[in-house]
């Protein structure tokens, strides 16, 4: 019902200042199944948020198509929901005029949108912070804040771009841990991007490794670790070789780069 | 905490202590015979003339005549500044085709105009409300345009993320994030509207502040002439500060704490 198919995906942009293009995604093929938590890795440049934004509706496909369900996607549509980095709250409302924003703005006729944000909000776990502003919360609390307002709207997939890129690494895992919990309870399609090996090793069924010049898909991997996961799952031995083959790859990409930036 | 409260008490007495300096200096440079009192007065005749003025009402209906044409100078301003604002800041035409006005506005002395404003609406209020506007009107619509216009990119795509229509986009996002720079301008603009009221007051007015000191001024009567002088510096003060109150609760929000 909800599975994402993207086919021959290419997206232009324009250079800064001139007329000329550039393809940030070329060539990109990947399916997501109902119900599968992916991730997309790979280092800065690598065109990774662009996909993810492009699957939200937010970036212009150029080539090929993506479609949802069987759908088309052509903007932006209730059936998907994005967390964004911090800075996407809105500074002047609450937590729950921030939670309650995303149903205002699809008209969500499912019934009391203030009910509907407050178990939200009960779900992530700030009930008692429902009249807090942003700025007197922590990084953690307004990320949970961000994946309350996408989950609200109740959308068959949930897009995640790089929500938690600005923690520090301890509330990082928090996080992580948090939003397997959460996503347990109704296993929503998802489609996550971080440049964290780890987090996408212990978030995911599958791995889309992306490498540069133009974006593209280098390898899928299949995480088959088993659910439900702990955090002692970091120090298995299975997890260990997946974060060395993730490792290898992203250091292959890393030393191209730099070969570059020397022959530029 | 404690050390910031410490710290505004002193700043506090601090800027006391420098007023209360000057106004003793003032009275004492008169006392000792350094300045001829002709031209600046004493604290202590201002404060004669201020009870004389304060029980004869001339004062108080000085005051009010200010605050009228203040109050309807204001009050064009934030309609027409904020309403044009609004509509430049959302829509670039708009604002291009405002943009000859606005250079106008700020390169131009507005009081040059004052003699063809006579022209038009004669001595009195409306010539006084007329240059007020002018003076308010720039930074109040300056203000706005920049608040609208640079609404946060990131508010904005997450808004059109969850299908936001661009209606949604000026109501719910543009405009309360321009809520702080528009309150800002204000302030700005309050000042600038006090001080054209008086102006104008100074060359044709039969009542108001500024007409108070113009006359006074003729008749060369310093003691006189300082009260209202005195009574517009307050007023500027208490107005400015009021607005500088506002200000501060609506920025509340943009307080940004790295935690």
């Amino acid at each position: 019902m909800a599975e994402i198919e993207i086919r021959n995906l290419g997206i232009d942009y324009r250079k800064p200042n001139s007329d000329e293009l550039f393809a940030a995604v070329d060539n990109v093929n990947l399916s997501v199944g109902e119900g599968e938590f992916v991730s997309i890795v790979g280092s800065s440049g690598c065109g990774k948020s662009t996909l993810l934004l492009s699957v939200a509706g937010l970036v212009k496909i150029t080539r090929g198509s993506i479609t949802i369900g069987g759908k088309t996607v052509t903007g932006p549509g209730p059936d998907r929901a994005v967390v964004f980095q911090d800075a996407s709250l809105l500074p002047w409302r609450t937590v729950l005029g921030n939670v309650r924003f995303g149903l205002e703005m699809q008209r969500w006729t499912g019934g009391d949108l203030t009910k509907q944000a407050m178990s939200m909000i009960k779900l992530v776990g700030l009930a008692r912070f429902a009249d807090y502003y942003p700025h007197q919360l922590s990084g953690g609390m307004r990320q949970r804040v961000n994946i309350a307002r996408a989950l609200a709207v109740d959308p068959e997939v949930l897009l995640m771009d790089e929500p938690f890129g600005a923690l520090d690494a301890q509330t990082r895992e928090i996080m992580g841990g948090e939003l397997l919990r959460i996503w347990e309870s109704d296993k929503k399609t998802a489609l996550f991007v971080t440049h964290d090996i780890d987090e996408a090793i212990f978030l995911s069924d599958k791995i889309v490794v992306m490498g540069r010049n133009p974006g593209h898909v280098k390898e899928v991997i299949t995480v088959d670790l088993p659910r439900p996961r702990t955090p002692e799952i970091l120090d298995s031995e299975r997890f260990t070789e997946f974060r060395r083959r993730l490792r290898a790859h992203l250091a292959a990409d890393m030393a191209g780069m730099h070969f570059m930036e020397e022959a530029a | 905490m404690m050390m910031d409260i410490f710290m505004r008490r002193q700043a506090l007495i601090l800027g006391t202590l420098s007023l209360v300096t000057i106004v003793v200096l003032w009275q004492l440079v008169v006392d000792f015979g350094i300045v001829n009192p002709f031209f600046i007065s004493t604290p202590g005749a201002v404060w004669q003339e201020f009870l004389v003025q304060l029980n004869d009402g001339s004062l108080l209906t000085n005051i009010l005549a200010t605050l009228y044409s203040f109050a309807l100078a204001l009050g064009l301003a934030v309609a027409v500044g904020i309403g044009l604002g609004m509509l430049s800041g959302w829509f670039q035409d708009v604002e291009a085709a405002l943009e000859p006005f606005i250079w106008f506005k700020y390169s131009a002395p507005t009081v040059a105009f004052y003699p063809l404003f006579i022209a038009w609406l004669g001595y009195g209020t409306p010539t006084i409300v007329a240059i007020a506007f002018l003076f308010a009107l720039t930074p109040i619509y300056a203000n706005t345009l920049s608040g609208i216009k640079n609404v946060d990119r990131d508010l904005k795509r997450a808004a059109i993320s969850f299908g936001a229509r661009p209606y949604d986009i000026f109501f719910r996002v543009a405009l309360p994030g321009s809520v702080p720079v528009i309150v800002a301008g204000l302030r700005l603009g309050v000042g600038r509207a006090l001080t054209g009221v008086v102006v104008a007051e100074l060359f044709g007015a039969n009542a108001g502040l500024g007409y108070s000191i113009a006359y006074y001024a003729q008749m060369l009567q310093t003691n006189r002439m300082m009260v209202p002088i005195v009574a517009v510096i307050l007023l500027g003060v208490i107005l400015t500060q009021a607005l500088s109150y506002v200000e501060k609760k609506t920025d509340a929000w943009r307080v940004t704490h790295d935690n």
